[in-house]
């Protein structure tokens, strides 16, 4: 029995196909216009062999889910990250997922069932996007961010929190001749000490190692990860495809629908 | 052809027969009326202003706030907040207030606004005197400043005490009832110099006997919500906010108020609930801070294809007094104990009451808060409302909205934190 998950995010679209409980495929591309839900599934099921026949269930999440007219269900992203990263991660009790959109901090129990969350209000600082416009004012590929941070000597103040200032703050820094990687260090931390505090808002009792999972393609940047660390003062685990824990949490929830 | 609106949102369904719209533009019909004529002086106030002094008075008190709040209801406020805006106020200042000031500053004479008032009906008749009650907002005084000076006419604002953090309301002390019936006979006094009119304590005892019917009838009307199915959901008692803040001891407020409460018993005799018929209630939740009204829709119909009803506003009943019974026969220290102790000037003790009662007597299964992005006086108590909820593992939601204006909102992100927080609970 073959089902698929497909996450439908502002910036990238993903599926997973799963069979008899294992993941077979995944594929992520960018959303642009019109969205790409079905092309992005049709891409992970050529790479599995398989075809939409073969699906049983398809369930939609992320902003989109409401625009992907072959999902027979639709579940928030809350709850697909939730089941995605418990199913990666059973010790997962927090779970921080920055988006392209918005940033989420999801309280698991020990059965992954989202017991709370909390996400950022409506401004986009705190947010993948954040990290998109500061790239772009750098005039650096957004992927190369996290490894120059790393050699930051002495991380940069990045004091204002809107988008909009943050990046003629950034500006003016470039133009202070400040190295690019003290200006990337600073804008990790502006984005961390947000998230930290969406993070301790939900924080119930000591956090335990090993339960605290990253997801979403912010995850992948690894000075992002390191800023974090420092705010909250844990380990933060991160699975191997951090963006596509969302797709897998609508696949599971997929098969869980087929034997019901 | 009417032009299309440039903000699409929705009105809420109403699950009770009476139209609130239409004793609101008899209302504004019968101002205008009373200006042209000269028969009736017209007095501006901010929300929560002691107005049964004004119905003793034969005063008409007017609420540029419920105005902004039609406004938002009939999607024109981006229009005057615009102007208002161009004549110099930020983004983030209270929108109520700007919708005001933009309305002064020649909004009055948009094209959307004569479109939207249908002839011009719903229209806020000039000011003969202003007034405010410093009791809940620190810009209402100021705003009333600003409507005085444009307008040119008198103004008088009221102080009101601010309490230790842990009174009671029941053990207020003597002394603060006193100051705050100072303050009212200084209104009084105010009123009869520039108005001409004489005051009678006995016509005010009238005025206060029927805010209190008003208050009890409202109260029943709360106490019928505990049941399962909830006859009424949160969509109409925000609109019947109308009554408790501009109509507070007019005898029209008591007589709609008694046949919507007729209307809601006989829906829990029939066992009719709120939700549309087939539905049933799967969550019971509660509903945080001052609506969108631009969006009512989303506010509370959208949360009915999860099976969920609002049964309980703590906006709602904040107007119709927290501090217990009016008596008629002390009829000043009962404006004294319903206007000047209130949240923010009463405590926070009395306040996690309220919602802890709210809690076991509802049944609610968790809370739904609208942080307002320009009333930091809402976000204020919405913080300590959420560290509440967590200490006793309450679930909530936060959306992010602005209360008139949609330009500050972003509906799809209500509605995903909406469907998160059922699916939440569903778990």
């Amino acid at each position: 029995m073959y089902v698929a998950g497909v996450d439908s995010g502002a910036l990238t679209t993903k599926a997973v196909i799963l069979g008899d409980g294992k993941v077979l495929s995944h594929e992520i591309v960018l959303t642009g216009m019109g969205g790409k839900a079905h092309e992005v599934v049709e891409m992970a099921l050529s790479k599995a062999d398989l075809s939409t026949d073969d699906l049983a269930f398809v369930v939609a999440t992320g902003y989109g889910r409401i625009n992907v007219p072959f999902a027979a269900k639709q579940v928030t992203e809350i709850t697909c990250h939730g089941r995605g990263a418990h199913f990666l991660i059973p010790t997962t009790r927090m779970i921080i997922d920055v988006g392209g959109q918005d940033s989420k901090v999801i309280r698991l129990n020990e059965q992954g069932n989202v017991v709370d969350f909390a996400m950022n209000d409506k401004c986009a600082a705190g947010s993948g996007r954040f990290l998109e416009v500061m790239a772009n004012a750098l005039e650096i590929d957004l992927e190369e961010m996290g490894k120059l941070s790393l050699r930051s000597k002495k991380t940069v103040e990045i004091s204002s929190t809107c988008t909009v200032f943050a990046e003629s703050e950034v500006i003016s820094h470039i133009a202070s001749g400040i190295p690019k990687e003290d200006i990337i260090a600073g804008i990790h931390r502006a984005i961390a000490s947000r998230v930290a505090g969406l993070f301790f808002s939900k924080v119930r009792r000591k956090v335990e190692q090993d339960s605290v999972v990253m997801t979403g393609g912010v995850a992948k940047n690894i000075g992002m990860i390191k800023s974090l660390e420092e705010e909250i003062g844990i380990r933060i685990i991160v699975p191997p495809k951090p963006q596509i824990v969302g797709a897998l949490g609508a696949a599971l929830i997929a098969q869980e629908e087929c034997f019901m | 052809m009417a032009e299309e609106k440039k903000y699409k949102t929705g009105k809420a369904k109403k699950t009770l027969s009476v139209d609130v719209l239409k004793y609101v533009s008899k209302y504004y019909i019968e101002a205008n009326r009373a200006k042209k004529k000269g028969s009736k002086p017209i007095c501006y106030h901010t929300s929560l202003d002691p107005i049964e002094i004004d119905y003793a008075m034969g005063i008409i008190p007017m609420l540029p706030e419920n105005f902004a709040a039609i406004c938002g209801a009939l999607q024109i406020a981006p229009d005057l907040i615009e102007v208002a805006e161009q004549r110099g106020c930020p983004s983030d200042l209270c929108s109520y207030f700007k919708n005001h000031f933009g309305y002064m500053e020649g909004g009055k004479d948009l094209p959307s606004m004569k479109d939207a008032f249908d002839m011009n009906l719903i229209v806020l008749p000039d000011p003969d005197i202003v007034c405010s009650l410093r009791n809940i907002c620190r810009l209402h005084p100021i705003w009333m400043r600003q409507v005085a000076r444009f307008y040119n006419v008198p103004a008088f604002t009221m102080d009101a005490p601010q309490l230790h953090p842990k009174t009671s309301l029941s053990k207020i002390d003597d002394h603060y009832i006193e100051f705050g019936v100072s303050q009212l006979k200084d209104y009084i006094s105010f009123l009869e110099k520039h108005t001409g009119r004489k005051f009678d304590m006995e016509r005010l005892s009238e005025t206060v006997a029927l805010s209190d019917r008003l208050s009890k009838i409202f109260e029943e009307i709360y106490e019928l919500r505990k049941v399962t199915p909830c006859p009424v959901g949160g969509e109409d008692l925000n609109s019947l906010v109308f009554f408790l803040v501009t109509e507070a001891g007019s005898q029209e407020a008591v007589d709609v108020a008694q046949g919507i409460l007729d209307e809601v018993k006989d829906k829990v005799r029939r066992r009719e609930g709120a939700l549309p018929e087939g539905t049933e209630e799967a969550h019971r939740v509660s509903f945080v801070g001052i609506p969108p009204w631009h969006d009512m829709a989303t506010a509370f119909t959208y949360m009915q294809k999860y099976g969920a009803t609002s049964v309980d506003e703590i906006y709602v009943r904040a107007f119709s007094g927290f501090a217990g019974r009016m008596d008629p026969s002390h009829p000043l220290e009962s404006l004294v104990r319903k206007y000047f102790f209130i949240y923010p000037t009463t405590t926070e003790q009395a306040l996690r009451l309220i919602n802890i009662e709210d809690i076991t007597g509802y049944g609610i299964d968790g809370f739904i808060c609208w942080n307002l992005t320009t009333c930091r006086l809402i976000s204020t108590l919405i913080a300590r409302l959420k560290a509440m909820y967590d200490l006793f593992n309450i679930p909530y939601v936060t959306c992010d909205a602005d209360q008139v204006d949609p330009r500050q909102y972003n509906v799809e992100q209500v509605r995903n934190r909406l469907d998160a927080f059922f699916e939440n609970l569903e778990e």
